[in-house]
């Protein structure tokens, strides 16, 4: 028989593709004998893979070959294989089935739940014939396959895959739902917090709102360009008193700002009285004092505040011991007092702080 | 799968032929599958057998070709080819699978020739009629292949039962590798010429059985 390899027939039904003019249906014709017995480079392999899938005729004509190629194994001699080949072969679709029907249990997270897709490694275990592997493939393998008698394993990964593909997933969605929770506590802990500050701020605004009325109400005297201070200090006698206080006072007025601070913090209200140029004591108005000993009020007055002598303030009497509140005996000692003719002096002397200072 | 599938009597299925069981086994009827592995575990195991040359491997691998028939079994269609030619080119790849590995790794000095292992063993061989069935496909593989020229029946015989590549067998030879394509084209096509439609109805043993 001739071997010239340019001796190539034309094979019926073949045609050429010309969007592949490098791997015609004349190139596979060539190979095909050796396609079919696995016996091409791998490169080859690929492109006759690759032409098949495009094109029936040769589709057809691998088929054609591979049944042709097929009769040589009825070449070998017959031998018979071992009984408990068989018996082992049973045991392990048996166990396979069960392994099966167990998976097929049906759960609500079963019916519901997306599968989840691994690569197998089934062809490179056992590769199926070219073009037989096309079609359904919804059937499982669900054990892992280990040989007989020899004891060499072959793992079936797919088996395994869904549920080591499921470990991590579930462990991320745990992960994910925990940080999700620490969050929203924190979230939450830190909103609790920003509402408490705002109230806080909020409660400052109101008291930084008043001191600003004060120092508004102290700006409306010491604007006056005539305005006068007057100091007051603790009687003679009490030389540990820390207590210190101003008026001032605006001449063309019958009005006058009291301003003290440090007085004894056993007494919540005090007296203020101005004694006339006749000797007589008058009460001014009662002047509250808060827990660290400071107060103001604004006196109205009957008279300018110059007219007057001196001035005192005094505790209540009736502030402790619960007596009447009418009057104030004149054996009271003075918390503060001070000489109005001596104690002139100008507005940009006072210590009461300015308008503009909020603190 | 159909619920009553492993109810049904087992002569029955041995008289269906080989595209109804292998549908069967697809639906996971494992009787049906018990019926191909009677039918053809003595072909399968027999070439493995003749291509690795290791009973034990033969045995490990003919295990496996049928696990894979009952995993993949709906991969098969008739439309393509018959099962049997299915169920062999399964065997073949896998059995060069294991050939080529081993060929990689260092090899014993006492390591036999698959033909010498063959030559060794006895057939037990327990049903006559598969003993005139097996014999009658054998005698016509071995009639056709002595009619091939010699070069080309060794080119094709160290392809297909030796795992080697037409690469591989020029190395091997001496020869271009332009003549081994030409030589393995012609003996193939001079295969089919000889063996025609006639080998197709022989292999197919359930339907000559019934006829």
């Amino acid at each position: 028989m001739s071997e010239n390899p340019d001796a190539r027939q034309s094979h019926p039904g073949v045609h050429r593709h010309p969007t592949d003019p490098g791997l015609d249906c004349v190139y596979v014709q060539d190979l095909v004998a050796p396609y079919v017995m696995a016996a091409l480079d791998p490169e080859e392999q690929r492109r006759i893979d690759r032409h098949r899938n495009r094109c029936l005729a040769c589709d057809g004509l691998i088929a054609q070959t591979r049944e042709t190629v097929c009769y040589l194994a009825f070449a070998a001699p017959i031998v018979t294989p071992p009984a408990r080949a068989k018996s082992a072969l049973m045991g392990r679709i048996a166990q396979e089935r069960q392994a099966e029907s167990l998976f097929r249990q049906p759960t609500l997270a079963a019916a519901t739940a997306p599968t989840v897709t691994i690569p197998s490694s089934r062809g490179a275990l056992a590769p199926i014939p070219q073009g037989w592997a096309e079609g359904n493939r919804t059937r499982q393998q669900l054990l892992p396959a280990k040989a007989g008698r020899g004891g060499r394993f072959r793992p079936n990964w797919q088996l395994f895959a869904t549920p080591l593909a499921t470990v991590p997933l579930i462990l991320a969605l745990g992960i994910v739902g925990v940080w999700a929770m620490n969050t929203q506590n924190r979230l939450s802990a830190s909103s609790a917090q920003v509402q408490s500050l705002n109230q806080e701020v909020a409660s400052l605004n109101g008291r930084v709102s008043a001191l600003n009325q004060t120092l508004r109400e102290v700006d409306d005297f010491i604007v006056a360009a005539d305005a006068k201070r007057y100091d007051m200090t603790a009687s003679r006698g009490d030389a540990a008193s820390k207590a210190v206080g101003q008026v001032i006072a605006n001449p063309g007025t019958d009005e006058a700002l009291v301003w003290v601070e440090g007085l004894d913090d056993r007494h919540s209200t005090y007296e203020i009285l101005l004694e006339s140029n006749g000797g007589s004591m008058v009460s001014a108005g009662e002047l509250p004092v808060s827990e660290d000993g400071v107060g103001k009020m604004v006196l109205k007055l009957n008279q300018p505040f110059a007219t007057y002598r001196s001035v005192h303030v005094k505790p209540k009497a009736d502030d402790n011991s619960g007596g009447s509140s009418d009057s104030v005996p004149p054996s009271a000692p003075d918390a503060l007092s001070g000489v109005i003719g001596e104690n002139l002096g100008g507005a940009g002397d006072t210590n009461v702080p300015d308008a503009g200072q909020s603190s | 799968m159909p619920a009553n599938v492993d109810a049904e009597p087992r002569a029955d299925l041995t008289a269906a032929n080989d595209a109804d069981l292998i549908g069967r086994v697809s639906e996971g009827d494992a009787r049906a599958l018990e019926v191909l592995y009677d039918r053809y575990s003595r072909v399968v195991y027999s070439f493995a057998l003749r291509i690795v040359g290791d009973p034990q491997l033969a045995e490990e691998l003919l295990q496996e070709v049928f696990l894979r028939t009952w995993q993949q079994g709906a991969a098969f269609r008739a439309a393509r080819g018959t099962f049997i030619t299915w169920l062999l080119s399964i065997t073949h790849n896998m059995a060069i699978d294991e050939v080529r590995k081993r060929r990689r790794r260092p090899q014993r000095a006492d390591n036999e020739e698959p033909e010498t292992v063959l030559a060794g063993m006895m057939d037990e061989g327990q049903d006559v009629e598969e003993e005139v069935w097996l014999s009658s496909l054998r005698g016509t593989i071995a009639t056709a292949l002595q009619e091939l020229p010699p070069a080309q029946r060794e080119a094709i015989e160290l392809a297909y039962f030796q795992g080697l590549t037409q690469r591989e067998i020029a190395e091997r030879l001496g020869e271009p590798l332009g003549t081994i394509k030409t030589r393995m084209r012609l003996g193939i096509q001079k295969l089919r010429e000889q063996l025609g439609d006639q080998f197709g109805d022989l292999v197919q043993r359930s339907e000559v059985e019934e006829a």
